[in-house]
């Protein structure tokens, strides 16, 4: 093993066999202990001297000779150091970057200023209204629609997280075959002898399979093409869907229909297996909205008086047992 | 001159300006502040209405930015006058008349501005997340 000398020290330069970490020696160690520790690795908890070892080998040599209190001011220099050997510094001069105007400026953009646009988000075919805000034509950010009576400003949870729809890595940007980057032209071009000839069998071979759709144009599109197809099947598959509610409703009513709840004129309410304040229950910005203008608000003018009748204030509940009945699944 | 514009104009293909002062993409940087606050144009951008060509007027390195940061009574001006290029600070010879008040120097100017504008105090505006987000 090579030694060299530092200032009086021996140091090993190239770290040998023994002091290396045995990590199921270590492992064997944690699993023993309990409580919350907080840690940055087995081995660091088991506190073994070969991990200080591997720490001093981290960083660069001269680092592991200071032994006293390290000031920030000198490990940022020690660490600068070795960060502007790799390259990472402004201080050179930036690469080019251009400004690029618009040659015809779309309108209502002023470049720096978001634009809300106001659209739905439809989870399961139930669309909920939503304010897109967009910087320069990229979505950032998805509120709810205050001026819209089905949302007042609200959103759920599955509302907020379908911003990160549009920058799903996985989802493709285009049209690909066997993994290989075409055109929407190819993908024309690929389709169409498929297509042509199930037009002389009546599409008695195609099958076209979505997920629950809400929107009239697109029903329309697609009655179109069955048209063309009269032996064609369209499935409508949702993995999560509402069919039992639908067979409810036809018990209760006879016919499949969608029940709308007036949650503000209620005053007991009792759901059972209807969670209607979760995300995913259609209609539940609405609902929250609802159910939270019907609790007792305290005034703070008004002093609660502990454990003797309390005044009577205007309640708009007769039973406070409210929120238990709600919340019984 | 202006052929290029017109060519743009026609293809539809925008200019390509070159970015002149540029700050790295890991530093977040707002005009508006600077300019609320008393920071002139020329300032940082130098005199640019007599420019033929832009070029850069100063090196927009951490230390140039730091060097204002940390004592802006140097620096500022009266709002009104963020946007004119001949600005001059106060001196003797030609003093500045702001509020009423006569200054005959750029440091009490600066110190009663820092006030005014209500300017965050230097640890504030020099800590590393002000710019690094």
């Amino acid at each position: 093993m090579k030694t060299q000398d530092q200032g009086g020290k021996r140091e090993e330069v190239c770290p040998g066999k023994k002091g290396k970490l045995d990590f199921e020696a270590a492992r064997a160690q944690v699993t023993g202990t309990t409580g919350p520790q907080f840690w940055r690795s087995l081995e660091e908890l088991a506190g073994s001297p070969e991990f200080t070892e591997m720490m001093h080998r981290e960083f660069p040599k001269g680092a592991s000779e200071w032994l006293d209190d390290v000031s920030r001011r000198g490990f940022l220099k020690l660490m600068g150091a070795s960060l502007a050997l790799a390259g990472m510094t402004a201080c050179t001069k930036q690469p080019l970057e251009s400004i690029v105007p618009y040659v015809e400026q779309p309108e209502n953009v002023v470049p720096g200023k978001p634009l809300f646009y106001a659209t739905a988000f439809t989870l399961s075919g139930y669309a909920t209204p939503v304010l897109v805000e967009s910087h320069m034509f990229r979505p950032t950010k998805i509120e709810g629609n205050d001026k819209h009576p089905a949302s007042q400003g609200g959103t759920d949870i599955f509302a907020q997280a379908s911003i990160l729809q549009m920058y799903d890595p996985d989802r493709s940007q285009t049209a690909t075959y066997l993994g290989e980057v075409r055109t929407y032209a190819n993908f024309i071009e690929a389709i169409e002898p498929v297509v042509n000839e199930q037009k002389a069998k009546q599409g008695i071979g195609l099958r076209i399979l979505t997920q629950t759709i809400s929107s009239p144009t697109q029903a329309d599109q697609l009655r179109a093409i069955l048209k063309v197809f009269p032996q064609a099947k369209w499935h409508v598959y949702e993995p999560i869907n509402r069919d039992n509610v639908m067979e409810g409703a036809k018990l209760a009513f006879g016919e499949p229909v969608e029940t709308q709840y007036k949650l503000d004129a209620a005053d007991v309410i009792v759901a059972l297996d209807a969670d209607f304040l979760y995300a995913g229950f259609p209609g539940n910005t609405r609902y929250i909205r609802d159910f939270a203008n019907r609790r007792p608000r305290f005034r703070q003018d008004e002093p609660v008086v502990r454990g003797g009748k309390r005044r009577q204030r205007n309640r708009r509940e007769s039973r406070s047992s409210l929120a238990d009945a709600c919340g019984g699944r | 001159m202006l052929e290029p514009v017109r060519a743009s104009y026609r293809t539809g293909k925008s200019l390509m300006w070159n970015r002149v002062n540029d700050l790295p993409d890991f530093v977040y940087f707002d005009h508006s502040i600077h300019i609320n606050k008393g920071v002139g144009c020329n300032t940082c951008h130098g005199p640019v209405d007599r420019m033929p060509l832009m070029f850069n007027y100063a090196s927009l390195q951490m230390e140039f930015c730091l060097d204002c940061h940390r004592d802006a009574a140097k620096y500022l001006r009266p709002r009104d006058q963020v946007f004119n290029m001949r600005y001059q600070q106060p001196s003797g010879a030609q003093p500045v008349i702001y509020n009423g008040k006569e200054y005959k120097d750029q440091l009490s100017l600066g110190t009663d501005l820092v006030k005014e504008y209500k300017l965050r105090t230097v640890a504030d505006i020099t800590s590393c997340s002000t710019c690094h987000r």
